[in-house]
C-alpha cells in the first residue's frame, strides 16, 4: 500500500526535479535557456551557452548607444551581483552559492572578451576619421582600468581576476577553500583560479626605441593587437575553467537541493520510503548529467569547432564524470558507476568528445548508459 | 570612452565596417594621387589592416603612375568587407547550427569575391591594348589581383580555422568538415577546395603569375579557374539550401 502511495507521488517528484533547474536560477527567470533542450525531455541539461545568454540579456537590458564605458561596467556589475548574489566571507557555504560564484565569473570573462574585441576594433580604427595615437592610448588605458576594476568586484579568493603586476613569481594562483553541506555532512571544496596580468603600457615601453621613425605608430598598434590576441587566448581558457566549475557546482547543487527537499518531505515517513526517494534522486541527477554530456557530444560532432573548443568541452565531460561518481557514492554507495555505465574504463580513461569522430562514437555509449539507468528505475519501481 | 555600438549585436559587423572605411580611405588617397596632387616619382606607401593579426598589415605601395591597378584590388576588398558586414548583421553565431550557417555563408562571400576577381582577369585579357605602357599597367593589375586571391586564402578564417588553404579539401588528412543536419541530427560531410592562386592555376609551377605572353593558354587557365569557383559555389550553396 505504501509503495502504491509512493508511486502516486512519482509524477509529482518528476515535476519537482524538472523545476530544480528554475530553482537554481530563481532570480534569473527572465533569462532564456537553451532552446535545444527538447520540451519532451523531462530532465534539464546544462547548456554550453548559459554565460553567453546571461551576458547578452544583461547587455540588452542596460545598453544605450553612447554610454560611457565606466558607467556601463558599473551598471553591469550591479545587475550581475543582484542576479547571482555571492558572499565570500562565510567559510561554510552551499553548492548553490558556489554555482553562483562560478557562473558570474564566467560571465565576467565573457564580457571581458567582448571588451577586448572592442579594443581591437579601436586598433583597426587607427588613422580613421582623425583617430590618432593619443586617443588610442587614452582609450586603451581606460579599457584596461575598466576591466581591472570590473574584475575586482567579482574576485574569488585572495587575488583579483586581472592584475596589473604579477611580479616575478611565474604563474599566479588564487585559492579559496570552504565547507559545503553534502548529503547530511560537510565536505571541503576549493576553487582555484589563475589571475591574468593586464598591463599594456609595459608592452608600449618595448617599442619606445623606435619613437620618431615612420614605422613607430604601426608598431604601437601591432603591439596592442599582439597583446590583446594573447590575452583573448588566455581568457578563453580561464572562461572554460569557470564554466567547468559552474557545471560541477550546478549538478552537485541539483542533487543536494533535491536531497534537502526530500528530507523535509519524508521527515515523518519510514526508512524504506526515504531510501527509495534517495535512489530516485540519485538516478535522475545522474541521468541529467549524462544528458548534458550527450548534448555536448552531439554539438562537438560539428566541424565548426576548433581543437581548443573541443578541449574545453572535454574538461566539462571530465568534470561531469567525476560529479556522477560523487552523486552515485552519496545516493547509492556505488563508487564505480562510471565503469559500469562505460563512461570510464578500467585503465582510468574516460569518455571523450575531443574529436568529432570520438564525439559521434561517444553518443552511442551515452545512449546505452541512459538506457541502463532507465531500466534500473523500472526494476526498482515496477 | 563612449560605447557607440551594441556589444551583442554589432561587435563583428562594426569591425568589418571599420575595415571597409579604411579601404575607402585608401581609395580616396589613391584618387588624389591620380589627380596629380602627389609627385609621380615619389613612392607612396599605405598600411591597411584587414584583421587583428599584428603582423599582416597589407602594405600598399605605388611606384609607377598606376593607381588603377591598386584601386581595382581595393574595390574587391571593399566589396568583401561590405558583404561580411551585412552577414554579421543578419546571421547570429551562438548555437552550433547558426555557426554552421555562418561558416557556409562566409565561404560563399569569399567565393563571390574570388569569382569576381577571375572575371576581371578574364576581362583584362580580352581588352584590346595597343600601347606597351598600358600593357605594363594591366600586368601590374593582374599581379595585384592574383596577390589578392592569395591574401583571401591566407586570411579567410572561421573560428581560428583557415577556410581555403586545403584543411577542408577532399584529400585533406588534417581535417574534414562534418556538419550536423539541423532537421534530423544526421551528419554530412562538406568539403571546401583549396583556393590559392597556385591551386586555381593562376600561378605557374615555378611561382610566376600569369602573363600576357600566351593569351590563349592564359584564357584557358582563367576559364578553368572560373568554372572551378562556380562549381564550388554551387556545391556549397546547395548545402545551405
Amino acid at each position: 500500500m505504501r509503495r502504491i502511495d509512493f508511486l502516486k507521488k512519482l509524477s509529482f517528484t518528476a515535476l519537482l526535479v524538472a523545476g530544480i533547474r528554475n530553482e537554481v536560477g530563481a532570480e534569473s527567470a527572465s533569462i532564456v535557456k537553451d532552446s535545444s533542450t527538447s520540451s519532451l525531455d523531462v530532465l534539464p541539461t546544462y547548456s554550453m551557452y548559459d554565460a553567453e545568454e546571461v551576458t547578452s540579456s544583461l547587455i540588452v537590458k542596460i545598453f544605450k548607444t553612447g554610454m560611457d564605458l565606466d558607467f556601463f561596467l558599473a551598471i553591469f556589475a550591479t545587475e550581475l551581483q543582484s542576479l547571482y548574489p555571492f558572499v565570500e566571507n562565510s567559510k561554510v557555504t552551499s553548492y548553490h552559492s558556489l554555482y553562483f560564484a562560478s557562473i558570474r565569473c564566467e560571465v565576467v570573462c565573457h564580457l571581458t572578451m567582448m571588451l577586448i574585441r572592442v579594443w581591437q576594433n579601436l586598433c583597426l580604427s587607427y588613422g580613421l576619421e582623425g583617430y590618432d595615437k593619443k586617443e588610442l592610448e587614452s582609450d586603451s588605458v581606460q579599457i584596461q582600468n575598466g576591466i581591472l576594476e570590473f574584475g575586482k568586484k567579482f574576485k574569488v579568493g585572495d587575488i583579483d581576476h586581472f592584475i596589473k603586476d604579477g611580479g616575478d613569481t611565474g604563474e599566479i594562483q588564487s585559492t579559496w577553500t570552504c565547507l559545503v553541506s553534502w548529503f547530511g555532512s560537510q565536505i571541503k571544496e576549493s576553487i582555484i583560479s589563475y589571475p591574468l596580468i593586464l598591463n599594456v603600457t609595459e608592452k608600449w615601453s618595448e617599442v619606445e626605441g623606435s619613437v620618431g621613425t615612420p614605422r613607430y605608430n604601426e608598431s604601437f598598434v601591432s603591439e596592442i593587437l599582439a597583446f590583446t590576441n594573447k590575452f583573448l587566448f588566455q581568457l578563453d581558457s580561464i572562461k572554460a575553467r569557470w564554466h567547468q566549475y559552474a557545471v560541477r557546482f550546478y549538478y552537485l547543487n541539483f542533487a543536494q537541493t533535491k536531497f534537502e527537499n526530500q528530507q523535509r518531505e519524508f521527515q515523518n515517513s519510514n526508512k524504506m520510503m526515504k531510501t527509495d526517494a534517495v535512489f530516485l534522486n540519485g538516478s535522475l541527477s545522474l541521468e541529467s548529467a549524462i544528458r548534458t554530456i550527450k548534448e555536448r557530444a552531439f554539438q562537438m560532432q560539428s566541424g565548426v569547432y576548433h581543437d581548443l573548443d573541443r578541449q574545453n568541452q572535454q574538461m566539462v565531460v571530465s568534470t561531469l564524470v567525476q560529479v556522477i561518481e560523487q552523486i552515485s557514492s552519496a545516493t547509492r554507495g556505488e563508487k564505480d558507476i562510471c565503469k559500469r555505465l562505460k563512461l570510464s574504463d578500467h585503465y582510468g580513461g574516460i569518455i571523450t568528445v575531443s574529436t568529432a569522430a570520438m564525439a559521434t562514437y561517444s553518443l552511442s555509449v551515452l545512449e546505452d548508459a541512459l538506457a541502463i539507468l532507465q531500466i534500473e528505475r523500472k526494476l526498482h519501481f515496477p | 570612452m563612449k560605447l557607440i555600438y551594441n556589444l551583442v549585436l554589432s561587435l563583428s559587423s562594426f569591425r568589418e565596417l571599420i575595415i571597409y572605411k579604411q579601404i575607402l580611405k585608401a581609395q580616396r588617397k589613391f584618387s588624389r594621387f591620380d589627380s596629380g596632387l602627389f609627385d609621380s616619382k615619389s613612392e607612396y606607401n599605405s598600411f591597411l589592416r584587414t584583421d587583428t593579426n599584428p603582423s599582416t598589415a597589407l602594405r600598399i605601395k605605388v611606384v609607377r603612375r598606376s593607381p588603377e591597378a591598386i584601386e581595382s584590388r581595393l574595390k574587391f576588398m571593399a566589396a568583401t568587407a561590405k558583404s561580411l558586414e551585412r552577414l554579421y548583421q543578419t546571421q547570429k553565431a551562438k548555437t552550433t547550427f547558426e555557426k554552421q550557417n555562418l561558416l557556409i555563408k562566409k565561404t560563399l562571400i569569399y567565393l563571390d569575391t574570388l569569382l569576381a576577381i577571375t572575371f576581371r582577369l578574364s576581362a583584362i585579357l580580352q581588352l584590346d591594348v595597343p600601347k606597351k605602357s598600358n600593357n605594363i599597367d594591366l600586368q601590374n593589375e593582374v599581379e595585384l589581383l592574383i596577390d589578392e586571391v592569395n591574401r583571401i586564402a591566407s586570411t579567410a578564417k572561421f573560428n581560428r580555422m583557415k577556410l581555403f588553404e586545403g584543411d577542408f579539401a577532399k584529400s585533406s588528412r588534417t581535417a574534414s568538415m562534418w556538419f550536423i543536419n539541423e532537421k534530423n541530427g544526421e551528419l554530412f560531410r562538406m568539403y571546401i577546395s583549396t583556393m590559392t592562386s597556385f591551386s586555381l592555376g593562376l600561378t605557374s609551377l615555378n611561382g610566376m603569375h600569369l602573363t600576357f605572353s600566351n593569351p590563349i593558354q592564359v584564357q584557358k587557365k582563367i576559364d578553368a579557374a572560373i568554372n572551378r569557383i562556380k562549381e564550388e559555389r554551387k556545391r556549397i550553396q546547395s548545402v545551405l539550401d
